[in-house]
């Protein structure tokens, strides 16, 4: 954990100094009677954030922080792969969501997840995603009238 | 005022108007409970079935759906870790570690308990005292809303679980995704990068869904082949009991005020009522060291706090005319599509209406009451579902809620990169909770701060000359000093 605090530590620094400079890129609009500018609260924040990230980081070198051994292979370990794949899912459903419209992607995005979560049955791999798919589009689309991509095929 | 009570409860058990408050409150509590559904757009979306109602009817349901949504979100932000409004979202911390101990149905009646006993209480003092409520509400300027924010922010410590510096940290990262898009005072776009779809910054419904659900959904994606934890399904032993629903009366009795005092000013809602009462509730609690670990008052609090405020935002609205959130702003509407003006000549004009509309809040917090605790079994059954399949559910709710708020699926990738974002934070324990406060609060807060500098010709002397101002400063110093307190004891 030690190691991932300093992590933490290094992201919120750069964070921060990104913010800094983007926020001194703000130009000045119009409005010239706004006394503290569009930039205050942003680069305000931004020094808030270093600060913090240095006391974190001041606090972990001190040993101060419950450090509870664990190394960066426990933290992100080999397992982590599933999850991995899991969001490389997502995000291919997300990019067919337009093109095949929902139930279809629904179906495909649910399809695939269920072999990786180890469903074996062919019952269950062949009604589960339509089941799903179709239950949120009736609630969704038919009951509560929220439209959701219909895509080629209009559903 | 009794017998207009009286009459108003006749109205609302009358045949004409009880079916659509029954109607409304169950329909209520699954919009609240779906992911991405709020109260507003539960409300907004069934509005224009009401056009052809007559007043009370159409009143009495939108209330009914009010009432129903804002507790409903409670049940999917237990049982799944995915807050059905923002509302629930402080409902998260306390609600879901209980039901992973397998207390699933003893969450759940908390909750439904809690929330009747919010709500009634702030319909209580919406017929009471809602003339001197309005008042006080009334004398909020920009220093005041400012000062409210910061104590809102104050809680982010009281939230941080073990590491108070990582959940300041996380607050910050909220506060800084808050600032993106158009500055409030000047409209100067900020970290859009020509990004049209940032102009209006990070809608909070994807934030949430990501932080909270898809985030959980990828950790249990690695956890998959692991053996499922033992749910305790005995429902007898289960709920929870009287004796504890007794000792938890002071808790959400106090959270229920905080709920309708801040429901009564406009614009601070629900989501903003559930942190300050949790924070209040663990600050003053003997077991604040159990808080965040599947407390019970960690659950009653925001839950009578969140439903609290259905009252409180109603003060504004009958009293002045003036909506107390955004639900109440389409009730505004629904008033006035049917004819009504709201107002202090409301009262003198259409009793019939106001006493009927009372009435319906009491008679729909009951039905609440009633159906949350018989939905219990049902509910938990979500509970004993296996990993493998509840997990592609989630992952498909969540992409549905987060893509029905705007219609937008820019918001779905917002969603996607929340949860790889809370993804990476729950591997390096770091609370998501701050970040959802954060920006829920920091445009409050930085448009009030801006508004008041600008009242002020550029000086902050508000901080300091505004008896309000000056009370919700001290009341976030001491809500931090009691963090820090907590924080050196353990």
């Amino acid at each position: 954990m030690k190691k991932a605090n300093y992590g933490i530590v290094l992201v919120f620094l750069l964070l921060s100094a990104f913010v800094i400079y983007q926020a001194n890129t703000f130009e000045q609009t119009l409005i010239q009677d706004d006394y503290v500018g569009a930039s205050f609260f942003p680069e305000l924040l931004a020094w808030m954030t270093a600060g913090l990230a240095l006391v974190l980081g001041w606090l972990n070198f001190r040993g101060k922080m419950d450090d509870d051994g664990r190394t960066l292979a426990d933290l992100f370990p080999r397992r982590m792969l599933l999850a991995l794949v899991g969001l490389g899912l997502v995000v291919a459903y997300v990019m067919l969501l337009e093109p095949l419209g929902f139930i279809l992607a629904t179906i495909a995005l649910n399809a695939a997840l269920l072999p990786l979560f180890g469903v074996r049955s062919p019952l269950v791999l062949a009604l589960f995603p339509v089941i799903v798919s179709l239950s949120v589009y009736a609630v969704f689309y038919k009951i509560l009238i929220v439209p959701l991509p219909e895509g080629l095929f209009y559903f | 005022m009794v017998a207009l009570l009286l009459n108003g409860l006749h109205t609302t058990f009358s045949l004409a108007i009880f079916p659509f408050l029954v109607l409304g409150v169950a329909g209520g509590i699954v919009i609240g409970a779906l992911p991405g559904l709020t109260a507003t757009m539960g409300v907004a979306v069934l509005l224009p079935l009401t056009f052809g109602m007559e007043s009370t009817r159409a009143l009495v349901m939108l209330a009914g759906i009010y009432i129903g949504a804002i507790y409903g979100g409670s049940i999917s932000a237990i049982l799944l870790k995915t807050p059905g409004t923002p509302a629930a979202a402080a409902t998260v911390l306390d609600g879901y570690e209980l039901a992973r101990k397998g207390e699933a149905a003893k969450a759940l009646s908390i909750s439904a308990i809690a929330s009747f006993t919010g709500g009634i209480v702030s319909t209580v003092m919406l017929i009471t005292i809602s003339p001197i409520l309005a008042n006080f509400a009334l004398r909020f300027g920009a220093p005041e809303y400012f000062a409210l924010a910061v104590f809102g922010l104050s809680i982010i410590a009281s939230i941080s679980g073990k590491s108070p510096v990582k959940g300041l940290l996380a607050g910050m990262f909220g506060l800084l995704i808050s600032t993106v898009g158009l500055d409030p005072v000047t409209s100067f776009p900020r970290f859009t990068f020509g990004e049209i779809n940032l102009f209006n910054g990070f809608a909070i419904i994807p934030v949430l869904i990501g932080l909270f659900a898809l985030a959980e959904a990828f950790v249990q994606m690695e956890k998959i082949f692991e053996p499922a934890q033992a749910v305790d399904t005995n429902f007898k032993h289960g709920m929870v009991s009287l004796k504890e629903t007794i000792s938890l009366l002071p808790v959400m009795i106090k959270s229920a005020f905080i709920g309708t005092f801040i429901g009564s000013i406009p614009g601070a809602g629900a989501d903003i009522a559930a942190f300050v009462s949790y924070n209040e509730a663990r600050r003053t609690s003997k077991k604040s060291k159990e808080f965040g670990t599947g407390c019970l008052e960690g659950i009653a609090a925001p839950e009578a706090g969140n439903n609290g405020v259905t009252g409180g935002a109603m003060v504004p609205l009958l009293t002045l005319g003036v909506p107390g959130d955004a639900v109440t702003a389409i009730l505004l509407g629904a008033l006035v599509i049917q004819g009504l003006q709201p107002g202090p000549l409301l009262f003198a004009k259409s009793p019939d209406i106001v006493y009927g509309l009372f009435s319906s809040l009491f008679v729909g917090n009951i039905l609440m009451l009633i159906f949350g605790l018989l939905g219990v079994r049902l509910f938990c059954r979500v509970v004993e579902l296996p990993k493998r399949i509840i997990i592609p559910v989630i992952v498909t709710l969540s992409m549905v809620g987060a893509y029905s708020m705007n219609n937008s699926i820019f918001d779905v990738w917002v969603c996607i990169a929340f949860g790889g974002i809370g993804y990476i934070m729950q591997k390096v324990e770091m609370p998501s909770s701050p970040i959802i406060l954060a920006v829920i609060l920091g445009p409050m807060a930085e448009s009030n701060l801006r508004r008041a500098v600008l009242m002020y010709e550029g000086g902050y002397s508000f901080l300091w000359t505004r008896p309000i101002t000056i009370v919700f400063l001290a009341l976030a110093l001491l809500s931090l000093y009691s963090s820090y307190k907590r924080a050196h004891a353990a």
